[in-house]
């Protein structure tokens, strides 16, 4: 049971990035949502680390569970209905999952800080920007109503906020979708974290935003930060990962530096989700599915190559993909009993994408 | 990570715990706890008969005397700490001429009910200057002893008495002015909307907020409770009361302050699960808010919308319910209520000389009350309403 949660551990100390210090390491997460009839197990026995300075995406359909996994990082995923039922989650030297609430808090924001996706119900409408930065920075810290006021207007500054210092006095609704989306980031990055968990900022906003965006998330990477980004936009995930984790039914089915998984997607899974991706659109016929299994691999329902072997147990270990510590694939092809050649290249699946063959858009 | 690295971090959540505590007891929670002790000392003292204010204070001014205290630390603080927004609430409030015309004669009603008092004192009682009728009108001259207007002839043989300057709104059938009555009445009015704003109304959004955001069994609990006690009638509750202890206004005022809030704590509570699930919300608890930060800070201010009407409605509410025990004769009979009044007014007790005037000839005794019991309850709602769009940022006035 415990043979891919071991194999992380080997996994991400194989990655090759010896040079840099593990920030978060997750290991082994598993959140359940109560409903009325069994529990859901959004996230299913979640592992990755990430380094500082590190981007790291987590990508998979609508429903994967990557919400689920990033709120239950810092617990704030509403218990109950959610229970975090297994896992640990190291931050810097503090086990997150047995903190107190007070200690948790103390760490939200100052240390680990959430964007999250929609931008228009992140502020809160009753208060002015200012005040909400003003808030975000005392919140961690005891500073001064005027200090505190101008380093809210030089965060909105560094968001890309034009004539900053004037609108620090509006309400959220003077401001436009993508203004808001930029100003719940300057909130986020107010106490200076260390680790910013961005779930699906650039969704809800227009294209010209989102490349605004991507500059931004740029910049605060090159000043130390570390990100974990989750996103179905592949563009951003090109723009900005290091590493990609693809998420699918509650598991990581695959993971690997950013141009290894996206030049040879190697789990079934990551192949269809590649596929389905025309630039704008992705993925997202969860009502078309049948029910996902609860154990063994989440995919062999759906995967055109599923075996015996995929059904029962945790899900499959992570092997390497073509020798490739760094690059691993939870699926029993890889494995040493049998051919990864025999479920098809992906670098021929990638050429009749690009072309627009079958198994390309049409799909979509 | 080392294990010094670890102490390290973990003394300095500390710090930050501390800071942050530190921090909130030294603005609005100081200020409440100085008044506070100022109230307590000040209680002790005159109890002990070591200092005295001057004027005899009964337990229901000290109660009230608290409210204001309570009310000072709610309202007043924040409101002088943000001077800004407080402007700007209070201009948006004003700038519709009917909410500054209500506005008006609340704060105008506030400063009689708690200077008029003691400006006026309690006149002298002159039965012999009884049912003078206002200044500008005239009254039967045979009701009272002395007429201090001129005396005229009317039809047959009834001689009139004109109202006098010295009772511009004219006097009672016991010779009170009516303008003494007024302000008393006014200072009731008063004691009701402090005693309700100040306990109930904090009582009722405290259980309503904790029932909506903590869920589970607190909000079973709560929930169930309110249930049970909105079955409780207050006027019954009322006079169990009022057959074992003497009729007072605070025996009213705790028996239907704290059988009715339970409206707005249910109101409160549905509110709260929705804006619990807002997506500010989320990010606060991101940033490390703590609940009761979360709650009073973004929780209360955005329910202010369906809150503050309701708060103005029990408000209303309340002073109509203490105005009808006083007409039905059960308040306390040293207090000069305005629903007493009117009840006077409409059906004037036969005293002395003997004679019956019908309710109409007294007109001035019922109507004035009548008239400023109307427009308290009509500027309270007028109020709630203007404050509750002015709150509203998203609102354009």
């Amino acid at each position: 049971m415990t043979l891919h949660t071991d194999d992380t551990t080997d996994g991400t100390d194989a990655l090759g990035r010896g040079d840099r210090e593990p920030l978060l390491t997750v290991r082994d997460l598993r959140t359940h949502i109560t409903t009325e009839g069994d529990p859901i197990r959004a996230v299913d026995g979640v592992s990755f680390r990430i380094d500082r300075g590190e981007t790291v995406c987590l990508v998979g359909e609508s429903g994967s569970g990557k919400s689920v996994t990033c709120q239950s990082l810092t617990g704030l995923v509403p218990q109950p209905p959610a229970e975090i039922v297994g896992g640990t989650v190291d931050f810097d030297g503090n086990s997150l999952l047995e903190l107190e609430d007070s200690d948790l808090q103390a760490i939200r924001g100052s240390h680990i800080a959430h964007v999250f996706q929609n931008p228009q119900s992140a502020l809160d409408p009753v208060y002015t920007v200012g005040d909400q930065l003003v808030e975000a920075i005392t919140i961690h810290e005891t500073v001064s109503e005027r200090e505190a006021v101008d380093r809210g207007i030089e965060l909105l500054g560094r968001v890309g906020i034009p004539n900053a210092a004037a609108r620090v006095d509006d309400y959220p609704h003077e401001f436009s979708g993508g203004m808001q989306q930029r100003v719940a980031i300057a909130i986020a990055l107010a106490a200076d974290p260390d680790l910013l968990i961005a779930d699906e900022p650039t969704t809800a906003v227009d294209v010209t935003v989102q490349a605004r965006l991507i500059e931004l998330f740029r910049e605060l990477i090159d000043g130390g930060m570390s990100l974990l980004l989750v996103t179905h936009d592949l563009r951003v995930v090109a723009a900005l990962a290091d590493r990609v984790l693809v998420m699918f039914g509650g598991t990581i089915v695959e993971r690997g530096p950013v141009e290894e998984l996206f030049d040879r997607p190697a789990h079934p899974y990551t192949r269809e989700l590649m596929a389905s991706y025309d630039g704008v659109s992705r993925r997202d016929d969860r009502s078309a599915r049948g029910a996902i299994p609860g154990d063994g691999c989440r995919f062999r329902g759906e995967c055109p190559h599923a075996v015996d072997d995929c059904a029962g147990g945790d899900q499959p270990a992570f092997h390497p993909v073509e020798s490739r510590d760094a690059h691993r694939a939870a699926c029993v092809y890889y494995g040493p009993e049998r051919d990864p050649a025999t479920i098809g290249d992906p670098t021929v699946e990638n050429e009749r994408r690009l072309l627009g063959g079958p198994g390309g858009e049409s799909r979509e | 990570m080392s294990d010094t690295d670890n102490t390290h971090r973990f003394e300095r959540v500390d710090w930050e715990e501390i800071d942050r505590s530190g921090r909130s007891l030294s603005s609005t929670r100081a200020t409440v706890a100085v008044s506070l002790l100022a109230f307590a000392a000040l209680y002790t003292l005159e109890t002990a008969g070591i200092v005295s204010l001057g004027w005899h204070l009964e337990r229901i001014d000290w109660v009230i005397l608290l409210g204001l205290v309570v009310l000072g630390s709610l309202v007043g603080v924040p409101a002088v700490r943000r001077p800004e927004v407080t402007r700007r609430i209070i201009s948006r409030l004003v700038s519709r001429p009917i909410h500054a015309a209500a506005a008006g004669f609340l704060a105008a009603l506030s400063l009689v009910g708690i200077f008029g008092s003691l400006i006026l004192g309690s006149p002298e009682l002159s039965f012999a200057h009884r049912l003078h009728a206002p200044y500008g009108f005239a009254s039967q001259a045979g009701w009272h002893a002395e007429c201090l207007g001129e005396i005229h002839q009317g039809e047959g043989i009834t001689r009139y008495c004109e109202g006098s300057l010295s009772y511009p709104l004219g006097t009672n059938h016991r010779g009170h002015p009516m303008g003494y009555l007024l302000v008393e009445g006014a200072r009731i009015t008063l004691y009701v909307l402090v005693f309700t704003a100040a306990f109930i109304v904090p009582l009722a959004s405290t259980v309503g907020v904790v029932a909506g955001f903590r869920g589970g069994r607190i909000d079973d609990f709560l929930t169930s409770y309110i249930d049970v006690q909105l079955c409780v009638p207050a006027i019954v509750a009322f006079f169990i009361g009022y057959m074992y202890w003497n009729a007072s206004l605070l025996l009213l005022l705790v028996m239907f302050g704290l059988l009715s809030w339970g409206g707005i704590a249910r109101l409160v509570r549905s509110e709260t699960l929705q804006r619990r699930e807002d997506g500010h919300v989320l990010v606060a608890r991101s940033l490390g808010a703590s609940p009761v930060y979360i709650a009073k800070r973004h929780i209360v201010p955005n329910i202010t919308n369906t809150l503050v009407p309701a708060i103005f409605h029990l408000l209303a509410l309340l002073v109509l319910v203490e105005a009808g025990v006083a007409f039905l004769g059960f308040h306390d009979i040293e207090l000069y209520s305005w629903g007493s009044t009117i009840q006077e007014g409409l059906d004037p007790p036969v005293t002395g000389v003997g004679l019956r005037m019908a309710a109409h000839e007294i007109w001035w005794v019922s109507t004035l009350p009548a008239v400023a019991l109307t427009l308290t309850l009509a500027s309270l709602k007028l109020v709630g309403d203007g404050l509750r769009d002015a709150l509203d940022p998203r609102q354009n006035t």
